[in-house]
Order: structure tokens, then C-alpha cells, then sequence
């Protein structure tokens, strides 16, 4: 099927069996579409005021603190509780007990029992009990090396170094945060009709924006409370380069599949708002200069991408050279008519995957005023519903239409169904496991979509075309997941990822990677085929800054420059 | 997880009761509708781990079978289970939602019997979950403690009618008669819940959590705990990532 927009077939949408394979998610990058900008840009329309409550902490940053977002009809307040761990308790995974700072965003303006009992149970995370005050739960672990150098040297009178610190990139790296309903949390459906929550993940995204405040704010008062009057404060510009790191692993990868519709709205709008920048018939010089200009920032960026990971520097260098033909290409190319759709053709004709969606995010960057609409229409509160009257014959239609490439594989070869997804008992951790060298794999989590597709279409050969899903169904109940998700597909294209998630070389990451665009984070650093460390808001402008801003986008951040030697104190 | 100290969210009911149904024997999507029938439960005011537990527990010991059988009956059509004996909710539920979602699209009249269901109620949230959205649908049965209790979701409402006591959780089997479209006759005496307590109980649930009883949670998360996988050295090290410490 076709994919449309509004209902309407929208010329130009790239097709689903091209968008959604994991080469191509696994090559996504941020846009301004993407969750953290979009709650940027409506703090800074609608005037955002965000307020430091609270800074109960000891000379060694360790205490409580609490910062307000105060928004045209509401606030929300960050309540963080900083606590001192030892080395060896400190890990980004899942089954972590201890963590240097453990957040919850609050509904409203906590009061002093709010704090008692978020104290009490804030630090658990998992194994603490939340109210629906509570909206976001996260938890976070220092960047020791960093975290310590800046305040040993704002301590001693000078900035810290520059290339330690752009190499980091971050003082905190969240580890999770948790949302909709998790632990006693407010469920989405209570803030969904909240016209600045409505967006998917915005208090997720608050959470961790009011959290690198804190950061900040940490570094400069430990740093003062160790060097007394020598102490500086932490630059701007310095202060703007940090973001708020995240390490993520598989706990993300499940939330992909289980929210077929959810996702498909995240994509149709993406695809949507890339084929109506191709749409535009030409680009006026000023428009050319900035893109230009954009572009240029946008190289500097990429040449600042520092990753261990060897295949990964092999895609950063591949997506450099792409730009940098790119930057050639439109000495000329931009004079054609359509523009923008010739340099998308250009790039899929001539650049890796990684280049291409890099030239999705570009394409996008400068048409807001084309595309901005579309973040409306990428929540989604509704869940698949079964329709039971619908035949066997249309059900296996939709199957031949849009599972093509789960008919087309083998799941009688063992590699095909090397791999299972589990919760662990260990604190419920996501975790993939070999099928034929562990234990477990009855327990599997239903992200076995290929497989199942297979196995119902076989069943379905059994039956007759005019036999209702409610026959099917009472006869063989262990179908009834996969029907419901199968006819969900017919109206959201989008919404399926069309590879095999069981197989033996499926690359979590690539799933990671796609959701991590769509929050809008950057500076993707693979450290396994099982997680990620990235980047959220580093460029992004600070608390004090979003008032006096001039509406200029902080996408594609440039290392600061070190200052010269004469200014270091 | 013991008792909790405070309600538990409906992301959370989905999440565990699904997954309860599914230690129990069930399989995912039939998991998936018992919590979003268990989450109507709630917006009717009951606690809905109260129903959900006794029905976890008797499919998982074989009391309540999950193999279902349709006939044509008086008059209508009949679901039972096809050895006859006590049929599981669980599975029942979604499968009369399905019959009445077919029969609803070709407008006419038509009742269902579903006999010897452990948990009636479930059968009644199964059909309100489904959203229908016929012109009429009546379910009912005769509660435990005597007296018939009536829920109708006739236009997308919900009221409940009766005296069947407060509980909605069933100490033994019954039938239930589900009316699409036509008459109901009904035992009823009093409204007990209107159409504006389930919106209240919608709305409260929505905001505030539903609270579950500790024992009958106690009993639903030992099936949930049956869908995690013991952890062993490996896949403590290997089965996700980041390191087990991290000092950066």
C-alpha cells in the first residue's frame, strides 16, 4: 500500500520497505522534528521561565536540589537527589542499585513532604513506588574524569581543557528515564491533553534538559566550595558544548515494536516533511547561502565526531567525504529546478546510508516553516485494535503486501532465529540470548514479528478465504498477537520493522540508533552491537539564554576554541 | 514486589497483567486483552486483580480449560469449552468480543451463552474493552451471592445493575448471557454504577493509579515472575551492555 499522509497519498514518500530495514534506521540522525527540539523551541515561543528552587548541597555537591520549568499554565519541577558512590558501584546498566544523581520530574511545585518521600524513594529507581505527581524517572552517573577535572580547575582559577573536555562531551550521562506510567508514574493518557506534553517524550526530554542544568550548576559549586575566591565559573560557551551524555542499551528496543501506530506517526511525519522540501520547485540565493552556511557548520561538526568504534569511524569517514561532495555538488546543483529534490537524488544515487539521512536532516533544518505542523501529528494514544469480521482472504493480502520480506525468509535455518529477547529476572533487564546455547527462549519477548508473520501465513493456507479473523482466532488463540499487528499495518506503513529481529547478525544498535534520532540526540559513540553512549542538547541553549535567544537553531554545535594562553588564569 | 505502596499505573497493569496471563499459560495477545480487560475492571470501580488472580489460578492448575467450542443455540449462539467443564475467562473473554464484534456488523440481533465461565466479570470488561460500539449490548449473569448483575455498554456507555454484592470476583462458574441489539431481561434493582461513576472511575483511574489488594497482587506477580529468565554469569555479562562498572 501506498503510504499517506492525512489520508491523502503525498507524491514523493520514500517507501516503507526502504525506510524501515535496520541499514537505513541504523543511519538516522536528528531533525527538527526530533522530541528535544521540538520542547526548545516551545520554551522559547512561549517564554519559559526556569527557576532554581532548591540547592541543598554539601561542599562536595551531594544534598538535594530542585529546578522549576514554569510554562504558560504549568510547572514542572526537577527534583535531584546527589548522592556520593563508590567506584565500584558506579555502572550504566540496568542493574545498577546505586547512582551519583537519581531525578524525578514533578508535577507541579513539590513541597517539603513531596521531598521526604521522593528521598525515600527517588534513590531506588526501579524498586521505589511513584505517585502520578511523579512524571519522569531517571538516573544518571557522573563522567568522572571530566566531572573532576572542570572542578579541580574552575577550583584552581582557570577553564578546564578544552580537548578533554569536547572529547567527553558531557559532566552526567543519564542511564535511563523512565516514563508513561513506569512504577507508579502518571500515565500518558493524564498529560497527553496537555498541549505542551503532547508531543511524544517532552517530559522525558524536560527531565534531562533540567538535569544538565544541574550539572552545571554542580561543577561551579564544588568548585567554588574548594578554591574559595580563586574559583571561576565554567564558560558559556563551554557550558553550552556540554550536553547531557546517555548511555543506552537494549531496554529501548522493545518500546520500537510494541508501538506500531506510535512509530509510524514519528516516520510518516519525517518522510512527509523530507518529500515536501523536495516538493519546493526552487531556493531563492538567500535561502542558498544559508543552506550554505549550514552545511559548512554542519561539516565542522561531523570532522568533530571522535568514536572508538572501528566500524563506526569507517561510516564518519565515509559521511565526511559525502559531505564533502555535497559541498561541491551545490556550486551548481542548487540552480536546478527543485532543488532540494535533486540533491536528495543526488545523494541516494551517490552517497552511503549514513549520507543520505544526513542530507534528510540538512534538507530538513531550514524549512520549518514547511515542515513544523507535522510535529502535531506524531503522537498517538491509540493502540492496534483487532477487527474480527475481517476475512482470511484480506488478511493474507495484507500479509503479500507489506511482509515481503518475512515471507522471504528462511526460518528453518537455525541463524535465522539465533537470537531471543528476554526480561532478565535481574531487575527485569532487557537482555538477547542464543537460542541454542542458553536457556530461556520460551520466555521470549513477542518481537519475533518475521517469524510469526510466517507461521500465520502458513496457518492461514489451511483456511478458508471467507473465514472470519474470529474463526481463526477461536480455533487458534496464539495467533491473536501477530493478526491484531498484521492489520495494524495496512493503514500504518511505517510502523513495522522490516527485518528480522531474531537473526543471528541483527544489530540492536541499529534500533537504538533510530529511536535516539527521533529524541533528537547526536554524536552517536557505539561501544558494542548492544549500546550506545550519545549526546543530548550539547550546542542547546542554556536556562538564562532561552529568553534572549534570536530564534537561531543550535543543531550541528562547533567545538568551542580554547581560549588564548594569556586569558588562562 | 509485595504489597505496593502506592496504586499501580495502567502502563503498569498492561504491563504485568499481560505478562501474568502469559505465566499462566496463555499466549501474548490473549495476555495483551486480559490487561486491557482487567484495566475496564478498574474503570468499573473494582479491584481488578481481585477477578484477575482466581482466573490466573485456575487456568494455570487446569481447572478452567482454554479450548472453546461454538454452536448455534436457541435463538442465538453458545460458546463453551469442548470438554464441557469450566471454561477460563481469559480466554473466553476476547473470543466473545470477537463473535459480538461480527454479529455487530451485520446489525441484527443476536445473543451469546457462554456457559460455566470461571469469572463472569472478565467476560463483561472483555466485551466493554472491545469497544463495540453497538447500539445495545447487555451482559449478564448471576452473581455468587445471589441476584443478577447487569452491565450495559449499550452506545459506548457503561451502567451496572444489581444486587450480585460488591465483589465482582466469582467464587464458582456460571453462565453468562450476553444480548446484542435485542431485549434483556434482567434481575436488576438498583444502579450501582452509573454512566457518570464510570467516566469518574475512568477519569480517576487515568490520573491517580488503581489500587490492587496485596494478596491477590502477590498471587498475579508470581505469574508474572514466570515470564522472566533466570540470570547466569553470562548473561549477566554478555546479555546486554555497558560494563558491569563504569568509571569513565
Amino acid at each position: 500500500m501506498r503510504p499517506t499522509s492525512g489520508g491523502k497519498q503525498v507524491p514523493g514518500l520514500r517507501e516503507p520497505q526502504d525506510v524501515m530495514r535496520l541499514e537505513r534506521m541504523g543511519a538516522a540522525f536528528q531533525t527538527r522534528l526530533s522530541f528535544m527540539r521540538q520542547l526548545i523551541r516551545r520554551m522559547r515561543r512561549e517564554n519559559w521561565r526556569l527557576e532554581r528552587l532548591r540547592f541543598d548541597v554539601d561542599a562536595g555537591g551531594f544534598g538535594v536540589s530542585v529546578y522549576a520549568a514554569h510554562g504558560p499554565q504549568r510547572t514542572y519541577s526537577l527534583v535531584a537527589f546527589t548522592d556520593d558512590i563508590r567506584p565500584d558501584q558506579r555502572t550504566d546498566r540496568v542493574i545498577a542499585e546505586v547512582w551519583d544523581g537519581t531525578f524525578s520530574l514533578f508535577d507541579g511545585v513539590p513541597d517539603d513532604g513531596d521531598i521526604v518521600r521522593l528521598r525515600a524513594n527517588t534513590p531506588k529507581q526501579e524498586a521505589g513506588r511513584f505517585r502520578s505527581s511523579e512524571l519522569s524517572l531517571a538516573r544518571g552517573n557522573k563522567s568522572l574524569r571530566l566531572f573532576e577535572h572542570v572542578v579541580d580547575s574552575l577550583a584552581a582559577g582557570h577553564q578546564p581543557d578544552v580537548t578533554l573536555l569536547c572529547e567527553v562531551g558531557y559532566l552526567m550521562r543519564t542511564t535511563a528515564v523512565y516514563g508513561s506510567g513506569k512504577f507508579g508514574c502518571a500515565d500518558r493518557a493524564k498529560i497527553a491533553g496537555r498541549p505542551e506534553l503532547n508531543a511524544p517524550f517532552q517530559a522525558e526530554m524536560l527531565a534531562v534538559y533540567l538535569i544538565r542544568w544541574l550539572t552545571i550548576d554542580l561543577v561551579n559549586y564544588v568548585a567554588r566550595s574548594r578554591g574559595g575566591d580563586r574559583a571561576v565559573q565554567l564558560r558559556p560557551d563551554y557550558a553550552r558544548y556540554l550536553g547531557i551524555g546517555n548511555s543506552t542499551g537494549l531496554g529501548i528496543a522493545p518500546f520500537l515494536v510494541k508501538y506500531p501506530i506510535l512509530i509510524n506517526n514519528w516516520v510518516m511525519a519525517r518522510e512527509t516533511a523530507l518529500a515536501r522540501v523536495r516538493a519546493s520547485a526552487s531556493a531563492d540565493a538567500a535561502h542558498i547561502a544559508s543552506f550554505r552556511s549550514l552545511l559548512q557548520r554542519a561539516r565542522r561538526h561531523v570532522d568533530e565526531w571522535r568514536v572508538e568504534d572501528e566500524a563506526q569511524t569507517a561510516r564518519i569517514a565515509r559521511l565526511r567525504e559525502d559531505l564533502a561532495e555535497l559541498s561541491e555538488w551545490c556550486e551548481t546543483g542548487l540552480a536546478a529546478a527543485h532543488p532540494w529534490d535533486a540533491m536528495y537524488s543526488h545523494a541516494e544515487a551517490a552517497y552511503s546510508v549514513e549520507g543520505q539521512e544526513f542530507v534528510v536532516s540538512l534538507l530538513l533544518e531550514q524549512h520549518g516553516d514547511l515542515v513544523d505542523d507535522l510535529c502535531d501529528r506524531m503522537s498517538a494514544d491509540e493502540t492496534p485494535r483487532l477487527n474480527p469480521a475481517m476475512t482470511v482472504r484480506d488478511l493474507q493480502r495484507i500479509i503479500e503486501a507489506d511482509y515481503g520480506w518475512a515471507l522471504n525468509t528462511d526460518f528453518s535455518d537455525p541463524q535465522a532465529q539465533r537470537r531471543f529477547w528476554y526480561y532478565s529476572e535481574d531487575k527485569l533487564e532487557p537482555r538477547l540470548g542464543d537460542r541454542y546455547a542458553e536457556h530461556g527462549a520460551e520466555l521470549e519477548m513477542p518481537l519475533s514479528v518475521g517469524r510469526d508473520v510466517s507461521r500465520l501465513n502458513a496457518r492461514l493456507k489451511e483456511c478458508g478465504g471467507e473465514e472470519t479473523v474470529a474463526d481463526v482466532l477461536m480455533a487458534a488463540p496464539e495467533f491473536r498477537h501477530i493478526v491484531r499487528r498484521v492489520q495494524a499495518a495496512a493503514d500504518h506503513p511505517y510502523g513495522e520493522i522490516r527485518d528480522n529481529l531474531l537473526s543471528a547478525d541483527v544489530r540492536p544498535l541499529d534500533v537504538l540508533r533510530f529511536k535516539l534520532a527521533f529524541f533528537g540526540v547526536s554524536k552517536f559513540d557505539p561501544k558494542s552491537d548492544l549500546w550506545t553512549r550519545v549526546n543530548m542538547y550539547q550546542g542547546a541553549p542554556l536556562p538564562h539564554e532561552l529568553a534572549s535567544d534570536d530564534g537561531h537553531e543550535w543543531i550541528y554545535p562547533a567545538q568551542p576554541i580554547a581560549p588564548a594562553a594569556e586569558d588562562v588564569a | 514486589m509485595s504489597g505496593l505502596a502506592t496504586p499501580l499505573s495502567l502502563n503498569e497493569i498492561s504491563f504485568f497483567f499481560t505478562r501474568a496471563a502469559v505465566g499462566a499459560g496463555a499466549p501474548f495477545g490473549i495476555g495483551e486483552d486480559f490487561a486491557k480487560a482487567a484495566m475496564w475492571l478498574a474503570f468499573f470501580g473494582a479491584d481488578p486483580s481481585a477477578v484477575a488472580a482466581p482466573a490466573l489460578t485456575g487456568l494455570a492448575a487446569g481447572e478452567s480449560g482454554a479450548r472453546l467450542r461454538l454452536n448455534d443455540a436457541d435463538g442465538g449462539l453458545c460458546i463453551g469449552g469442548v470438554d464441557d467443564g469450566v471454561l477460563s475467562a481469559i480466554y473466553a473473554g476476547p473470543a466473545v468480543a470477537d463473535r459480538l464484534a461480527v454479529e455487530a456488523e451485520k446489525g441484527t440481533e443476536c445473543r451469546i451463552l457462554v456457559q460455566n465461565v470461571d469469572q463472569p466479570a472478565l467476560i463483561a470488561a472483555a466485551v466493554a474493552a472491545a469497544e463495540i460500539g453497538a447500539e445495545r449490548i447487555v451482559v449478564s449473569w448471576r452473581a455468587t451471592e445471589g441476584g443478577n448483575t447487569v452491565v450495559d455498554l449499550s452506545g459506548g456507555g457503561v451502567e451496572i445493575i444489581g444486587d450480585g454484592g460488591s465483589a465482582y470476583a466469582a467464587a464458582r462458574a456460571s453462565d453468562v448471557e450476553i444480548v446484542l441489539n435485542g431485549d434483556a431481561a434482567g434481575d436488576g434493582r438498583s444502579l450501582r454504577v452509573t454512566a457518570a461513576d464510570f467516566a469518574d472511575g475512568k477519569a480517576r483511574a487515568t490520573s491517580d493509579g488503581v489500587t490492587v489488594g496485596d494478596r491477590t497482587w502477590s498471587t498475579l506477580f508470581g505469574y508474572f515472575r514466570k515470564c522472566l529468565v533466570p540470570s547466569t554469569d553470562r548473561s549477566r555479562v554478555a546479555g546486554a551492555g555497558a560494563g558491569l562498572t563504569d568509571n569513565d
